[in-house]
């Protein structure tokens, strides 16, 4: 039983790793097509993704779209997760419900609502979200919110409510208390919602598609557009570059928090 | 601290100022006189936009325009939610000649003259249409290796024995396969009807059916196929590549392929947008494209070299051959065509 086990959960890594390991490995293929095997090795792809100027700027704007949504959605999770886990309150589930209600919503549905909703702002108040990275901002923070709370009210459900009442005891006021006791114990929820939260936003593409402003566009949409003229393996380059930085990021996190302990 | 030292919060504060001000600024005003933002697709197409048309129209007009890329169904979405704004952020689209036919049935494109955009008076008449511009053209022909299947001559060839078990398609094009078939069997761009039982017959011979164009390639690299329809732009792409590939404009005429671009009929910048578009037509851009992607020009005053017009090009006598859809019919069929082709043809 535990062999047929072990040789589960291998059969599951290989074929969650598999897919990955392909894309690198096409990534160096000396050839436009996709044939096995390749002719040869090389590492022209990667130049030719890197001298572009319309990978580099999606790029920037998938970083700082994600960058600014996940530090969002991580603020407004962390206060929406001490209210529903720490305190009882009339309308409570309905809250809960509603903040995580973008988890169900598919993502293009939920892109063109809000591409409606902020052509309906910009006619009442003549501030038109989608002509900046105010739009797509606001909606990846939605789309990742849910994450965030979701993470940071588990963590809280874990901590031992008691030192709370204890900082309390002896004289500690509610910000204290936050600060010294609560925030400590949830960091842990706090590192991996933010790391969620920016995996998720980066490599979004539905919600994107309506919101990103002209003159913009993000890593994914860029790759979408890239394969409707160009079948060369350029693309697999650029996914390759996006792995290892995600995979960096999830390393350095590690070193400071131990993802397998949140995660 | 020294006055040097910056303290964490005044940190913070510009952190915030500096995101915030990342976030609101436009790119660039989309109201300011002689900029229009265009809807278009991404990739190699608003590449070439940039840098064959926009130093035209900066020049003759000094207009710049700014690519809101994205999918077609993506972007016909915002086109469609702006149309019944008094004025919509858009100002120009590209779109397939479908797509433009769908949006000025929606009220969505703007009705301009040749008056307004001069180099109109240059578009053969065949893909003129009063709604929209045809900025380049190519026409499915038959694609085929030469080591693994005689020349064809026509679409109904493909029904010849020597071609079973050598066909493959792709799957999003199965609309023009059905078209095919019907024009090779008495029906037209108004009748699809003659088509369909004939392919059921060549489905027999083992038709491989491929999920999209880079497929095809792929399966043309390895030989698992010899034969295709498939656009002859695209096909110069793949022969470009290294493919072994020739073409065959088939006898019965071939279908049209028109990439479009018009005017929102609210946009804000309506000069900018037919500036730009009268500079999409201007035959040093139009070369420009049919050079670098293998589409024909749509002007009669922009000659390309002879080799070229012997890769990419159609003869006068077929251009003027060409099947153009009839948009209504297309709509009206899509639904029976879609299900027919996934629940019957495919299964």
């Amino acid at each position: 039983m535990r062999w047929f086990l072990s040789a589960f959960v291998f059969c599951a890594f290989v074929f969650l790793v598999l897919p990955v390991v392909f894309i690198v490995w096409v990534s160096f293929f000396d050839s436009v097509f996709l044939t096995f095997p390749p002719p040869s090795y090389t590492f022209k792809w990667f130049v030719a993704a890197a001298e572009s100027p319309v990978f580099f700027n999606a790029f920037t704007v998938s970083l700082y779209v994600a960058a600014m949504s996940s530090m969002l959605s991580v603020c407004f999770g962390a206060v929406a997760s001490i209210a529903l886990v720490r305190y009882r309150f009339p309308g409570r589930e309905l809250l809960n419900g509603l903040l995580l209600s973008p988890l169900v919503i598919p993502n293009i549905v939920l892109g063109i609502a809000l591409y409606i909703f902020f052509i309906a702002i910009a006619d009442r108040f003549s501030f038109d979200a989608t002509a900046s990275n105010v739009g797509i901002v606001i909606a990846h923070t939605m789309m990742v919110l849910p994450w965030s709370i979701r993470l940071i009210g588990a963590n809280l459900l874990g901590q031992d409510v008691s030192i709370e009442e204890a900082a309390s005891n002896l004289g500690a006021g509610k910000w204290t208390v936050f600060r010294r006791v609560t925030f400590p114990l949830m960091r842990g929820g706090v590192v991996a919602a933010g790391l969620f939260s920016f995996i998720i936003s980066f490599e979004n593409l539905e919600l994107s598609l309506l919101i990103v402003s002209p003159g913009r566009t993000t890593l994914p949409i860029a790759l979408m557009q890239y394969l409707e003229f160009d079948m060369d393996p350029t693309i697999a380059a650029v996914s390759t570059i996006q792995v290892v930085i995600i995979a960096a990021v999830l390393v350095v996190t590690d070193r400071f928090f131990k993802l397998s302990r949140i995660v | 601290m020294s006055n040097l030292e910056i303290g964490r919060r005044s940190l913070l504060k510009g952190a915030a100022a500096l995101t915030a001000g990342a976030a609101i600024a436009p790119i660039s005003s989309a109201w300011a006189a002689k900029e229009a933002v265009m809807s278009t697709w991404g990739g190699d197409y608003s590449r070439l936009l940039g840098e064959l048309v926009q130093p035209i129209a900066t020049e003759k007009y000094d207009v710049t325009a700014i690519f809101d890329t994205g999918s077609s169904s993506a972007r016909r979405t915002k086109v469609l939610t702006q149309a019944e704004r008094e004025v919509s952020s858009i100002d120009l689209m590209a779109f397939t000649e479908a797509d433009m036919w769908l949006l000025d049935q929606k009220n969505c494109v703007d009705r301009f003259s040749s008056a307004e955009i001069p180099n109109l008076a240059n578009v053969y008449k065949q893909f003129q249409t009063g709604y929209s511009i045809p900025h380049m053209y190519s026409g499915m022909v038959l694609v085929y290796n030469e080591k693994l299947v005689p020349k064809p001559t026509s679409y109904k060839d493909l029904w010849e024995k020597e071609y079973a078990g050598k066909i493959g398609f792709a799957n999003i094009l199965y609309r023009y396969v059905l078209q095919a078939a019907a024009i090779a069997h008495g029906g037209s761009m108004t009748n699809y009807e003659p088509g369909y039982a004939p392919l059921m017959e060549l489905k027999k011979t083992d038709v491989k059916i491929l999920p999209s164009n880079e497929a095809v390639s792929n399966a043309f690299k390895s030989e698992e196929i010899g034969i295709t329809l498939m656009w002859r732009a695209r096909a110069y792409q793949w022969k470009k590549a290294g493919l072994p590939l020739a073409f065959t404009v088939p006898s019965e005429g071939a279908l049209s392929y028109v990439s479009a671009a018009g005017a929102t009929r609210n946009g804000a910048n309506r000069e900018a947008a037919h500036d730009f578009l009268n500079s999409m037509l201007d035959p040093v851009a139009q070369k420009g494209f049919a050079e670098n992607m293998g589409y024909m020009p749509t002007v009669n005053n922009a000659p390309i070299p002879a080799d070229l017009v012997e890769k990419i090009g159609f003869t006068e006598e077929e251009r003027e051959k060409m099947h153009g859809p009839n948009f209504a019919y297309q709509a009206e069929q899509q639904p029976k065509v879609s299900k027919w082709w996934d629940q019957e043809f495919k299964a």
